[in-house]
């Protein structure tokens, strides 16, 4: 079964997004930002696990992307170019005096809410503590294809570039990563009902 | 139906739907599928609540990375010659004030009078940064007197 529509290459619209940055339209930078920012971060933030880090990475992954853009032949996707100058950067080991953000990873979570009431709040920073935590647990294989999978919709090839793995092991990991969670979520949940 | 072959492919799909990365007659597939059968139906709402603790960027980082960009672009859109007519500038610049402050002469033969007023222990002695390759000061030259009088004070 066919698990994924995209093709190997970028899209006709990011293909024009491309070429719109190629010319220089700060427009067209804040949409590609827009676009790939999320993604980027969070599987620099699953590598790494520094949200300080994630962010200068991603960052300068932007910056390596537009100076690199005259060279992008288009023979993958965007983001999948994107998250393999990403992984040059972190293998790099990418150092630059950090911007001290005051946020834990509660308030980072993007809610689908944007403004809960105070009760709701605390019932979604409970939630998002309970499975971030169980998510960080997972072995860094398992970590990388469940984030890539589940929080931004990688295919299992993309997956497989982004980690330096094949597509086979890549979906592998996905599977016992989600019956991990599965096994050790449903254990928080009965140790909380018998308290 | 082949029921487990059905859940495995079916599952692989589902891990799409949170994110929105299906197509729409997928997403369809899926969600039939999950009408009828409760172990999928269980594994999806495993991840859509996966998918709702997903971290978020900084809050201002995306101006950042924006304004960084433009900055790269001006830089890489500045004609070639009018940055090598800048460099030459400000290379003209620097030569100005070099050889106002005799910079340049002190430059050109360093070590007449430095070293004696460094061994003589002037705290506020700074020698010029042609003196020092890779931050280690250059010892050509320094008379063995000298020498024996720096080593001194480094003990």
């Amino acid at each position: 079964m066919e698990e994924h529509p995209e093709g190997s290459g970028p899209g006709s619209e990011e293909a024009g997004l491309l070429e719109q940055c190629r010319s220089g339209d700060h427009r067209a930078f804040g949409r590609l930002v827009r676009e790939f920012e999320g993604p980027v971060f969070r599987f620099v933030l699953s590598r790494t696990g520094d949200e300080d880090r994630a962010a200068d990475v991603t960052q300068e992954t932007f910056i390596k992307a537009l100076r690199a853009l005259d060279g992008f032949r288009g023979d993958s996707r965007v983001l999948t170019w994107l998250l393999a100058i990403a992984r040059n950067e972190i293998r790099a080991g990418y150092r630059q005096v950090s911007r001290r953000r005051e946020q834990t990873l509660e308030s980072m979570a993007d809610p689908e809410d944007p403004t809960p009431g105070p009760d709701e709040q605390a019932v979604q920073k409970d939630e998002v503590r309970r499975v971030s935590g169980a998510i960080e647990r997972l072995p860094d294989k398992q970590r990388m294809s469940v984030s890539l999978r589940l929080f931004d919709g990688l295919s299992f090839r993309d997956i497989a570039k982004a980690t330096g793995t094949t597509e086979g092991s890549a979906r592998v990991n996905f599977f016992h990563g989600l019956r991990k969670l599965r096994e050790w979520l449903h254990d928080q949940e009965d140790n909380d009902e018998s308290d | 139906m082949n029921r487990t072959e059905a859940c495995g492919d079916m599952l692989a799909l589902a891990s799409l739907h949170p994110s929105g990365a299906l197509r729409p007659e997928d997403a369809r597939r899926v969600e039939g599928h999950v009408e009828v059968c409760p172990e999928c139906r269980d594994a999806l709402a495993l991840m859509e609540r996966v998918h709702q603790a997903r971290p978020a960027p900084p809050m201002g980082l995306r101006d950042e990375i924006v304004a960084a960009l433009v900055a790269e672009s001006e830089v890489r859109r500045t004609p070639l010659a009018r940055r090598g007519w800048s460099a030459l500038l400000a290379a003209a610049a620097v030569l100005a004030l070099a050889l106002s402050t005799g910079l340049l002469f002190q430059a050109a033969d360093p070590f007449t009078g430095g070293w004696d007023d460094l061994a003589s222990g002037d705290p506020f002695h700074e020698p010029a940064d042609d003196w020092y390759v890779a931050g280690v000061p250059l010892l050509d030259g320094v008379s063995e007197e000298t020498l024996l009088a720096l080593m001194t004070d480094f003990e």
